[in-house]
């Protein structure tokens, strides 16, 4: 009962927070009630018993992907025609037809629920077999050298070498440079 | 097989990640960024190591170890090329005096973990493994380009490499998610087995919907046509000894990377008596992109002045030479892909070289700096001519040899029209190539250029010019190929 309560307002939570970013006027509001959608969906997961997987929604959805949609925002600058009718009736097409499809081969698939009982967590599990030498670990092992190499470059490339309002002053350089 | 045998297995790959941990903590705690040559000397030391590690293990029987790191010949050979590539980057990173000495140090560093990168990505058995060491090479290579970023230039050119780069790399994974889908394992050899069971169940838009997919990935590294637009501006705005990096190692690697992909999760395919559709179709689509790739990097370079730009193109054209023989899909093509990848190295190798030695006298990297330059400095221009032929594909040098070979693989498994395509943009290419040697030698130069010597790199150059030389004689090279083929193709059977 209590499972059931809890899943109903992860539900509830999840779509309203996508109502919110839909219907709300400011961009950047809109992008921060994701993060309510994308909480309640890892809250949903871990009703459903994947634990696993509920961790690495927030992991992943909130910390990393809802991350760039806000550097996205800020970065860029906001176009006055954004919300046309002409782009709304485009978007309104395309994913109505996205949903419509979805629908259909989730009501024609035949799903099965699996043999036996789900394991109460899999985390354990998981993290083991990733530190197995002949399962996963020279991925496990290798993913931080790719981090290292990805801190590295950005930190070199966020460095800054020139004072802020001396962007004119690069262009010059630039320019001299090629004559 | 036990941790340390394994370990002994991957000794190149723990010596090249030693390596590059020293580099940083060299770079940042002794000496803080100055002297950077210092990390060139060092990461030039821990190259020669790995090379010499990687030698030895060409006498290790091949080997699967820690469940996805497949150490067999093909690999080591590649490994091989993309580490003496990577050396000589360095030795040009060295002699190079236009760059700015800001994050020289970062670049060794860079170079370092986007070799590894290769390494795992050439040695994969498993989609993960291949796709992390796929994103290693490219974050390093987005980095690299990203260097450059005084000039405006450089770094639009990086922000258009990391973009396209994002994108491919996306839409490969979507494309390896469909392939473990379908057939529940991400291993090669699992993958093939579900690939050929959905082909029997007559799935074959879902196979090629996901193949397309992973298609994208590799031709974003192999700079293949619809995914090429970024080599261009990036080759011309990064520095010299980087643009060969992508060049000859990111490139090299990524071909060697595609054969293994393609002669393993297709490999039932490929190995049934009678083609199947799929495969019919795969080879018409490989060799429909190849000649389109061929005709777009020949022609848009013969309009270039910017050397860079021009050698940007021409690694275009080489890439579709290079797909052409994989759209074969027989042995003999692969043979022949992967023998003219690594002559193809060589001689890119040598003419960046040259771009770097006559960049230095001039100051910029335009076709006239070269002006009136070839008898003045008669080591590098008579090497720079060797260069010339050898991408141009003719005798006697190694470029001649592998197209030959090239050119016999296409016409034997029946790809006559290809093999016509190839000899035709050969000649196109005669005309772009050798506007830079009528440069260097028949027009003079307006102003008197600098004076200028720089032994070491006309020593480089001049050694270049004898492998390319040298390597007209293939069969060696020829030999090892096929006998890594070999081992390759002996896992599927």
């Amino acid at each position: 009962m209590g499972i059931q309560l809890a899943f109903y307002f992860f539900a509830a939570m999840t779509l309203g927070f996508a109502l919110v970013s839909l219907f709300h006027k400011n961009v950047v509001h809109s992008a921060f009630s994701l993060l309510g959608t994308l909480l309640g969906m890892s809250g949903l997961y871990v009703t459903l018993n994947a634990d696993f997987l509920a961790m690495t929604q927030v992991l992943i959805y909130a910390g990393g992907i809802l991350m760039l949609l806000l550097f996205g925002l800020m970065l860029t600058k906001p176009s006055e025609t954004e919300r046309s009718l002409k782009r709304i009736f485009v978007a309104v097409i395309l994913a109505g037809g996205t949903a419509v499809l979805s629908a259909y081969k989730m009501a024609g698939t035949v799903w099965s629920s699996g043999d036996g009982e789900l394991p109460a967590s899999t985390v354990k599990e998981i993290g083991l077999e990733f530190l197995r030498f002949d399962e996963w670990l020279i991925a496990f092992e290798f993913a931080s050298i790719v981090l290292l190499a990805a801190l590295v470059g950005a930190v070199h490339i966020a460095r800054r070498r020139f004072p802020i309002d001396d962007t004119n002053a690069l262009l010059k350089a630039e320019q001299g440079g090629a004559n | 097989m036990s941790y340390l045998d394994a370990l002994n297995y991957i000794l190149p790959e723990v010596a090249l990640t030693f390596g590059l941990c020293v580099v940083l903590i060299w770079d940042l705690v002794v000496r803080s960024g100055r002297r950077w040559w210092e990390t060139g000397f060092l990461t030039l030391g821990f190259l020669a190591v790995t090379a010499v590690l990687l030698v030895q293990r060409f006498a290790y029987p091949p080997a699967t170890v820690f469940g996805m790191v497949r150490i067999d010949l093909f690999a080591t050979l590649f490994k091989l090329f993309l580490v003496v590539a990577t050396g000589f980057v360095v030795a040009f990173q060295l002699a190079d005096r236009n760059s700015g000495e800001n994050g020289r140090s970062e670049t060794h560093f860079l170079l370092l973990c986007a070799v590894l990168g290769g390494f795992f990505l050439v040695s994969a058995d498993n989609f993960i493994l291949m796709y992390l060491g796929l994103e290693t090479l490219g974050l390093s290579s987005y980095a690299l380009a990203g260097m450059a970023k005084r000039s405006v230039r450089g770094s639009e050119a990086a922000l258009k490499y990391i973009v396209y780069g994002a994108l491919a790399s996306g839409v490969m994974l979507f494309g390896l998610s469909l392939f473990y889908g379908m057939s529940g394992s991400l291993s090669y050899g699992g993958t093939m087995v579900g690939v050929s069971q959905a082909l029997a169940n007559g799935q074959v838009a879902q196979v090629a919907i996901a193949t397309l997919m992973v298609l994208v990935g590799f031709g974003f590294k192999l700079s293949l046509f619809p995914f090429q637009w970024w080599a261009p501006d990036v080759y011309q705005g990064v520095s010299t000894p980087v643009a060969s990096f992508l060049a000859v190692g990111s490139k090299g690697i990524a071909v060697a990377a595609m054969l293994r992909v393609m002669a393993t999760t297709f490999g039932i395919e490929l190995h049934a008596d009678a083609g199947s559709e799929f495969t019919s179709s795969l080879s018409a689509l490989l060799a429909l992109l190849a000649v389109v790739t061929m005709l777009f990097g020949n022609l848009a370079a013969l309009r270039q002045t910017d050397l860079k730009r021009l050698l940007a193109y021409s690694s275009i054209a080489h890439a579709g030479y290079i797909l052409a023989a994989m759209a074969t899909l027989t042995p003999a093509g692969f043979h022949a892909a992967a023998l003219y990848t690594l002559l193809y190295g060589l001689m890119t190798l040598g003419i960046f070289g040259a771009v770097l030695y006559f960049a230095n006298i001039a100051g910029h990297e335009r076709i006239d700096g070269l002006h009136g330059l070839g008898y003045r400095h008669p080591i590098a221009g008579a090497a720079t001519v060797v260069f010339l032929a050898s991408l141009t594909g003719l005798p006697p040098t190694a470029g001649f040899g592998g197209k030959y070979y090239l050119l016999t693989a296409l016409w034997e498994s029946g790809h006559g029209m290809l093999a016509l395509v190839v000899a035709l943009m050969s000649v196109v290419s005669l005309f772009y190539y050798f506007r830079i040697a009528k440069a260097l030698y028949l027009k003079s130069a307006t102003t008197e250029p600098k004076k200028m010597s720089m032994p070491v790199l006309a020593g480089i150059l001049a050694l270049l010019a004898i492998a390319n030389v040298w390597f007209l004689q293939f069969g060696g090279l020829l030999t090892g190929v096929q006998q890594a083929w070999g081992q390759l193709e002996a896992l599927i059977s």
